[in-house]
């Protein structure tokens, strides 16, 4: 069993084969993650071969107790908010809207969850990059608060109510897009009249 | 671990996990107080925690289609060995700073979102530049700015009578009937036209035949008294009424030549409220069959 810190230690000798291996195992997830946070197939693919040209650039510069896989989210992150920071700053000059999904990413996934997926992504589009990010990370690709505290930069803790607070404004976004006629199917959807 | 546990007191003083660990709980993260946060909701069966644990499970079922879709998500062009090739391309190839002006070429796929950010703020200065080279040259229309262009080059014609220069002593011999002469030559004329005040007689076939002598002046400060200077055979110069001068600089004023006798010898302009600023004068002119006057004016100038 190869441990972490041996692979750092091989991909900061520039090992080709480790830097193989890692391509593999981490270049299908990376893109779907990116996939998903920005809503673009062609995008997400460019940004995940960003990522890693930036990973073979950068790993000489990292610690041998590196966390691999947050330190590669990481970067993807990085590159995935920066994309949806100009994207929106782009669509505020065009007052263009900001909901149109790709195709491809709305029917991926099982039939009887098409529309619910739509709606997901949907509401998360409307959220905060940062936040939208989060929950990305801890429901689509199931890292756990502290491998999210090592991809964002911030402690376990204060992810635990960082995710939190991101569940409650797309508990209200979704929503929205799921009846955005009547707010009050909103609550309804998630029981919130009992409950307060 | 998530952290410490923060627990808070209802109206009862019953102390609750706040929601963040709740959903945490039902998430199954690590949490330090997890055995109380357990007893207090699975044993003691809290019914406010366990409310609030439905409606955050509700939330997190549907949440969790993300990680559904992640199992679906697949890219089959994408292949190991042209991404390690590509990633030592860029790598070795490119610095971060240069990244993008390179990519075109270097990327292993075309990009589809090729408008890049930069470019707004360039294209805003090109839009203020394109705008102020329109504004100049909007300004230049009414000034000849190339030689050889339509208005204001002077191009004396064989219709023009006697547009004659100030070196010119000897009148052309061949006097037309309307006098459509350009005067106010300087040894470099398509230069001074751009600049400097002048005028020109533009009297046109109707007003030859009203024995109207009409005088245009142009490049005079917008908005200023313009007077011109006529001076008779035999007479002293007499000033006439001002006129305003134009936006574009340009005036017009003119004056009744009844007789032959009466044609002026020399015409120039000057403004009223600043007496420097002076056109040329005008000599050796004929007009509607009147031949010109013996010079005996002099070449007033700025």
């Amino acid at each position: 069993m190869v441990t972490d810190v041996q692979v750092v230690e091989r991909l900061r000798a520039r090992d080709a084969q480790a830097f193989r291996s890692l391509i593999e195992r981490l270049q299908q997830p990376i893109t779907g993650y990116l996939h998903r946070l920005v809503g673009d197939r062609e995008v997400a693919l460019d940004l995940a071969q960003d990522t890693f040209v930036q990973v073979y650039k950068e790993i000489s510069k990292t610690s041998e107790d590196l966390s691999l896989d947050a330190w590669i989210y990481r970067i993807a992150t990085n590159y995935g908010l920066r994309y949806l920071n100009r994207k929106r700053l782009k669509q505020f000059v065009r007052l263009e809207s900001r909901e149109n999904l790709e195709e491809s990413l709305m029917v991926a996934g099982p039939e009887d969850s098409t529309e619910t997926r739509i709606l997901v992504q949907q509401a998360l589009g409307t959220m905060k990059p940062k936040d939208a990010a989060i929950l990305q990370l801890h429901f689509g690709d199931g890292l756990t608060y502290e491998e999210i505290g090592q991809v964002v930069g911030m402690s376990s803790e204060a992810i635990r109510k960082r995710v939190a607070r991101s569940v409650e404004k797309f508990r209200e976004a979704y929503g929205e897009k799921k009846s955005p006629a009547k707010t009050q199917s909103t609550e309804s959807q998630f029981g919130l009249h009992e409950g307060r | 671990m998530a952290g410490n546990t923060c627990w808070k007191p209802d109206n009862d003083g019953k102390e609750h996990p706040e929601d963040s660990i709740l959903l945490a709980y039902i998430r199954r993260q690590q949490l330090e107080e997890y055995l109380k946060i357990s007893q207090h909701i699975d044993v003691e069966q809290c019914p406010r925690c366990l409310h609030k644990c439905s409606e955050l499970a509700q939330v997190s079922i549907t949440l969790d289609v993300l990680g559904q879709m992640a199992q679906y998500q697949r890219y089959p062009e994408l292949s190991v060995d042209r991404t390690f090739a590509y990633v030592q391309k860029a790598a070795d190839k490119r610095k971060p700073v240069q990244a993008y002006p390179q990519r075109t070429s270097n990327r292993q796929r075309p990009r589809m979102s090729a408008i890049r950010l930069f470019s707004l703020p360039a294209a805003f200065g090109l839009t203020i530049l394109f705008t102020v080279v329109m504004l100049v040259l909007a300004h230049l229309s009414n000034v000849p700015w190339l030689p050889g262009s339509p208005q204001g080059t002077i191009r004396p014609s064989q219709n023009n009578s006697t547009g004659v220069a100030p070196q010119r002593t000897t009148p052309p011999p061949n006097l037309a009937s309307t006098a459509t002469a350009v005067a106010s030559v300087s040894p470099t004329p398509t230069a001074s036209l751009v600049s400097r005040p002048n005028i020109k007689i533009c009297s046109t076939h109707a007003d030859s035949v009203k024995s109207l002598l009409v005088i245009c002046g142009n490049n005079f400060e917008s908005g200023h008294k313009v007077a011109l200077v006529v001076t008779l055979p035999g007479k002293a110069p007499a000033t006439l009424p001002p006129v305003i001068v134009n936006k574009q600089g340009k005036f017009q004023d003119s004056l009744s030549v009844n007789n032959c006798k009466n044609l002026p010898t020399s015409i120039f302009a000057y403004e009223v409220d600043n007496p420097k600023v002076a056109s040329q004068a005008i000599i050796n002119f004929s007009f509607a069959g009147c031949p010109a006057q013996t010079p005996n004016a002099e070449t007033h100038g700025d």
